[in-house]
């Protein structure tokens, strides 16, 4: 799924600049760091794609959709093609890791006896199928952003917006994690991850965008 | 199938877990419409009295002497008010004087000339015109007497004035309290999945299919407080008609079973729709504003 932003601006009131006049442009099948410090904007431009917060000037476009004239009903079909993780991961703790996935799936509306397969079958390419019973209070932070992951990958989606995904794990789980999610990418699904630590990124073919007070400071192919 | 499903299966997921304030809102509601049930139920009775007195109800026109009695009746039915004239000759009214005196009957032999003047019947359209009629009929030239109920009909029309007022008044408050219980008992389950609602929007759930769940939830409840106060209606209808039907048995009272069975469902359907809308304001505007992009 190809991203363009062109020009794009945020503010928040009275006058916070989040982003200011970002140009980028990324491909499909790629995989992008968003490097920065805290409030460098790294998670304002996610949430510019998930349309969870609009440009004060600028144009977002995401694969054939222009974000600016998106009717407010199409807005979740839209989003059914965007695989969202955040760091507080927002699994509800009511529902098993089962639940919490097949949940995501019934909220598309899709047909119950396919929920089921689809549900245990990423469950376990997470390798989280023996643990699907256990309710995420019960399970480690590694294997709740597990959990997590699982969900955003359950609708089969075309791009995964990762927001400081390994933010609360230890080194060898974040290794687990950013492996994950080298295998997702390696699928063809576009991965945008915004991490402030510089520890996660890997010597991989990828691209590194360094943010900083809203600016794009940086913009490099990194790895073989 | 699958989302009907789901949304029934969430619908009573959300009342499992607040079943404590669906529980209050179930008899804040169920309450309200039994005391808007027995103020219409009220008001249905004393307009079924008034109906039934308006088509018993006559005005007594004594006509002078020399009153030519088919001009006097032609004019009469012109009026808008009349719903029907009927003339009696002094030899009629004479006949119906004796039978209503009975074994004194022979009484009215001792005056010799038959005294009773040429009379009219005349039937009112609608209660509240009687006044005004008498008082037209009162300035008409030929007529000596006009004779009619007019205090007791005063006191009906006010008994009816106050029992539309009630019902009006009623209905105010029970949609302003019901609704207000409704719209809070959603916005608090609203609250309590906001984490669900914000995932679902995230993950590309319709509005539609977030919101149907807790409208379907307050139906339920503002449903289900309807059909109790129903319950309860009838239960108490059905005394209050049995004892007031031996202590006053002229009084009329409607126990038609089709009308009561229409003015029942009427009942429940109002509280549906009261729970529909009122869920459905709390939702949407729930929703609209959490999921509004900033």
């Amino acid at each position: 799924m190809k991203i363009s932003l062109i020009s794009v601006t945020k503010i928040f009131a009275p006058d916070i600049v989040a982003l200011d006049n970002v140009n980028l442009i990324i491909k499909k099948g790629e995989f992008v760091y968003l490097m920065g410090k805290s409030g460098s904007g790294k998670s304002t431009l996610i949430r510019l794609i998930t349309r969870e917060v609009l440009p004060t000037r600028g144009k977002i476009v995401v694969g054939d959709v222009d974000l600016g004239k998106i009717n407010k009903a199409d807005i979740p079909f839209y989003r059914r093609d965007i695989g969202t993780i955040s760091q507080d991961l927002k699994l509800i703790p009511k529902l098993t890791a089962y639940e919490n996935v097949a949940f995501a799936l019934e909220a598309m509306g899709i047909p119950h006896r396919y929920v089921k397969a689809r549900a245990n079958k990423v469950l376990d390419q997470v390798g989280m199928w023996r643990r699907r019973v256990f309710y995420p209070p019960q399970l480690s932070g590694g294997e709740q952003q597990r959990v997590a992951i699982a969900r955003a990958l359950a609708k089969s989606p075309a791009l995964i917006l990762a927001d400081e995904p390994t933010g609360n794990l230890d080194a060898k789980t974040t290794e687990d994690i950013m492996n994950l999610f080298w295998n997702i990418n390696a699928s063809g699904i576009t991965v945008i991850m915004a991490t402030h630590n510089s520890n996660t990124v890997r010597d991989h073919h990828c691209r590194l965008i360094e943010l900083q007070s809203g600016f794009v400071t940086r913009d490099a192919r990194i790895g073989n | 199938m699958e989302a009907v499903i789901y949304v029934i299966d969430n619908t009573f997921r959300l009342l499992r877990r607040q079943w404590v304030l669906s529980l209050l809102t179930l008899i804040t509601a169920a309450a309200m419409f039994w005391l808007l049930g027995i103020i219409s139920m009220a008001s249905m009775n004393v307009r079924h009295l008034m109906h039934k007195l308006e088509n018993d109800l006559l005005i007594q026109v004594y006509l002078k002497k020399n009153a030519d009695v088919e001009y006097v009746v032609d004019e009469v039915k012109k009026m808008n008010w009349v719903s029907d004239v009927k003339s009696i000759s002094p030899e009629e009214a004479l006949e119906k004087l004796e039978e209503r005196l009975g074994r004194q009957s022979h009484a009215t032999k001792l005056i010799g000339e038959n005294p009773l003047p040429w009379s009219l019947q005349v039937r009112v359209r609608s209660i509240g015109d009687t006044d005004i009629l008498a008082k037209a009929l009162n300035t008409m030239q030929e007529v000596e007497d006009v004779v009619y109920a007019g205090a007791y009909i005063r006191r009906l029309e006010r008994i009816s004035y106050l029992a539309n007022s009630g019902v009006v008044t009623m209905l105010i408050l029970a949609l302003f309290i019901t609704s207000l219980v409704i719209f809070n008992t959603i916005r608090i389950s609203l609250f309590s999945q906001k984490d669900e609602i914000f995932i679902m929007s995230l993950i590309g759930a319709t509005h539609g299919y977030i919101a149907y769940p807790f409208i379907l939830q307050g139906i339920i409840i503002s449903g289900t407080g309807s059909l109790l106060a129903v319950f309860g209606l009838i239960y108490l209808y059905g005394s209050g008609v049995k004892i007031l039907q031996e202590a006053l048995p002229f009084l009329p009272l409607i126990v038609e079973v089709p009308v009561l069975l229409r003015f029942y469902m009427l009942l429940i359907l109002f509280g549906i729709g009261v729970g529909w809308i009122c869920s459905y304001i709390s939702v949407s505007r729930y929703i609209s504003v959490t999921t509004k992009p900033i």
